[in-house]
């Protein structure tokens, strides 16, 4: 790999009308539709989407394991496809998917790969021990890969994913099946690798808190296709206009004042509800309670999480497409 | 090409068939029984046939040789299919070329360790002695090799075109044609269609030169000829087919699908 068009490159990855067609039982699927985008140096990019929407198709062309059927894929300017040999000793990937050998021990794997990445024997080591000290993996060197707890494979699969420090990293559910500690501390990891050298990673993973910690920007994909692309602030806030005050009160004593305030009660808990469109309103809203005689205890902003914009997107999504369907089975209707 | 990266993998190979013990008794154990087992045959046998019983035993000793060289490739790369690490290793700067090559060196040190095993066996044994024509039988070894690798990579290949549902050939496909190819009894035994069969399979004209050279205790090169062009032809066909096989896995996602 030339390391002047590595560092020159601001693109680290440019799809450009990806699409890829499998066939089941003489069926045509559309796995990706004409899919593009960027991801620029030095970012972590989230690829979000339901199961089966394409996530791990993409990965795997991006990975040259898979042709696409149109358009272009590059990471540094390489056609996946055609120019694997220059870009895979600077690209890795740890994925849900990815096993090894049975009989292997951690640490035969690691070294074994760090030869396939042509690591001298000082870098392997160099590179094992910073990566076991990191992961927690002492224990789980000497163990045999069939032998390894979930969590444990995936830790070792994660290492294997850094063995050659990657320019460009993909990482497919890194948390999957790991315990919350060793989850923090990946996701730590993560942030740690691409802040101090600057690595772009491509992640996908279902858990929301943890794309919305680590990524600036994401791509929602559905049936093959990105539905919406952007910084997560900013797709959160083009899909929710408004946000949730909730008010915990020492006793509700009006709920007909309550309700004309246009709160939702919860007699139950003592909470009170209201939708919101700006924050301004906040200090007005409680103005008006305290000059109504209400005790307040407690006040909590609610904010749309990425979880509550995934949920909206599958559910805005799948509307649409048994819409597009049942149009679609009218038209052949008609025709007939 | 880069030489760093097939030791790396052929270091890999071992490594795992050391931990292997099924692979280890497959290439020592299974074939040091059947050769002592057959080796007291032909022990009683001399006294009737000599010639022929010396044949049957060079020819349980290549059948066993044979089965290693085309095992020792497919099986490695069912292994890889079957750990799901085959995507892995792929998506390493280790090119299928060197992936290949590496499977053909690791092969040949195998079966061709085997086989010295089973010389020394059948020497030390059983007192049969073939250092007179060592040089005409690692020949015919070494085209023998080159055949069933041919044959190993085909069978990896129809494995990458139709899924693992025909994994089974890996390691019954040696077994499954060898009696064709006219092991222990001449080939003009055969009735025609089989015989016509036979012409096909590399391990005929490698039985047929073993058969002659238990009775000339040599070879000429017209009786290696056959042998040459069957064996290479198999083993040069091989890489184009399995090289196309594999661009098409990859263009229909077979690939990365093998093992569901």
């Amino acid at each position: 790999m030339d390391e002047k068009i590595e560092e020159r490159i601001e693109e680290v990855v440019r799809i450009e009308n990806v699409g890829k067609v499998f066939k089941q039982e003489k069926k045509e699927f559309y796995a990706l539709k004409n899919i593009s985008f960027n991801i620029e140096k030095g970012e972590i990019f989230g690829l979000l989407g339901p199961n089966g929407a394409g996530k791990t198709t993409l990965i795997n062309i991006l990975l040259g394991m898979l042709k696409p059927n149109g358009g272009r894929a590059s990471i540094f300017g390489y056609d996946v496809t055609n120019q694997r040999e220059k870009l895979s000793h600077v690209v890795n990937s740890s994925s849900g998917e990815t096993e090894f050998h049975w009989l292997l021990r951690g640490r035969e794997i690691l070294d074994y790969f760090g030869r396939f990445y042509g690591l001298s024997k000082e870098q392997r080591e160099m590179r094992i021990q910073n990566l076991v000290d990191a992961f927690e993996l002492q224990n789980v060197l000497k163990m045999k890969f069939g032998w390894m707890s979930t969590g444990q494979k995936m830790r070792v699969i994660l290492c294997k994913a850094l063995i050659n420090n990657p320019k460009f990293i993909m990482l497919d559910e890194p948390t999957l099946g790991l315990d919350p500690d060793i989850a923090k501390k990946t996701r730590e990891l993560v942030a740690e690798i691409n802040k101090k050298f600057g690595t772009t990673i491509l992640l996908t993973s279902h858990y929301m808190q943890e794309v919305e910690q680590l990524c600036g920007r994401i791509a929602f994909i559905d049936h093959g296709e990105i539905i919406d692309i952007g910084k997560i602030e900013k797709l959160k806030k083009s899909r929710f206009k408004d946000f949730k005050l909730e008010i915990r009160l020492k006793e509700i004593r009006s709920a007909e004042l309550l309700k004309k305030m246009g709160f939702e009660i919860s007699p139950s808990i003592r909470t009170i509800e209201k939708s919101i469109t700006d924050e301004e309103q906040i200090t007005q809203i409680l103005n008006e309670l305290v000059k109504n005689g209400f005790d307040i205890i407690n006040v909590e902003v609610h904010h749309p999480t990425l979880e509550d914009y995934f949920l909206k997107m599958v559910e805005e999504n799948h509307k649409n497409n048994h819409e597009l369907q049942g149009q679609q089975g009218q038209q052949r209707g008609g025709k007939k | 090409m880069n030489f760093r990266r097939i030791l790396a993998l052929l270091q890999y190979d071992f490594a795992i068939l050391r931990k292997n013990k099924h692979r280890l008794m497959e290439m020592i154990y299974f074939p040091i029984v059947s050769v002592i087992a057959w080796g007291f045959f032909v022990v009683y046998a001399q006294q009737f046939a000599f010639q022929a019983a010396i044949a049957i035993l060079v020819v349980q000793i290549f059948w066993q040789f044979a089965y290693l060289s085309q095992s020792s490739v497919s099986m490695t790369v069912m292994e890889d299919i079957w750990s799901r690490t085959l995507r892995e290793l792929l998506s390493t700067p280790l090119t299928t070329t060197e992936f290949l090559l590496a499977r053909i060196i690791f092969s040949l040190i195998r079966s061709f360790f085997a086989l010295f095993v089973l010389f020394a066996v059948a020497y030390f044994v059983f007192n049969f002695n073939f250092f007179a024509t060592l040089v005409p039988l690692l020949i015919l070894a070494t085209l023998a090799a080159l055949g069933s690798m041919g044959i190993a990579i085909l069978v990896v290949s129809v494995i990458l075109r139709y899924g693992t549902t025909l994994s089974f050939l890996s390691w019954s496909i040696v077994t499954g044609i060898m009696f064709l190819a006219a092991p222990f009894f001449p080939l003009s035994v055969l009735p025609q269609p089989l015989l016509a069969v036979a012409y096909g399979i590399p391990y005929t004209w490698i039985f047929e030169p073993i058969k002659k050279l238990a009775v000339t205790n040599s070879l000429t090169f017209a009786d290696y000829l056959p042998a040459i062009i069957s064996n290479l032809f198999y083993f040069v066909i091989s890489f184009p087919i399995f090289f196309y096989v594999f661009e098409k896995a990859r263009e229909k996602g077979r690939l990365i699908r093998l093992w569901e």
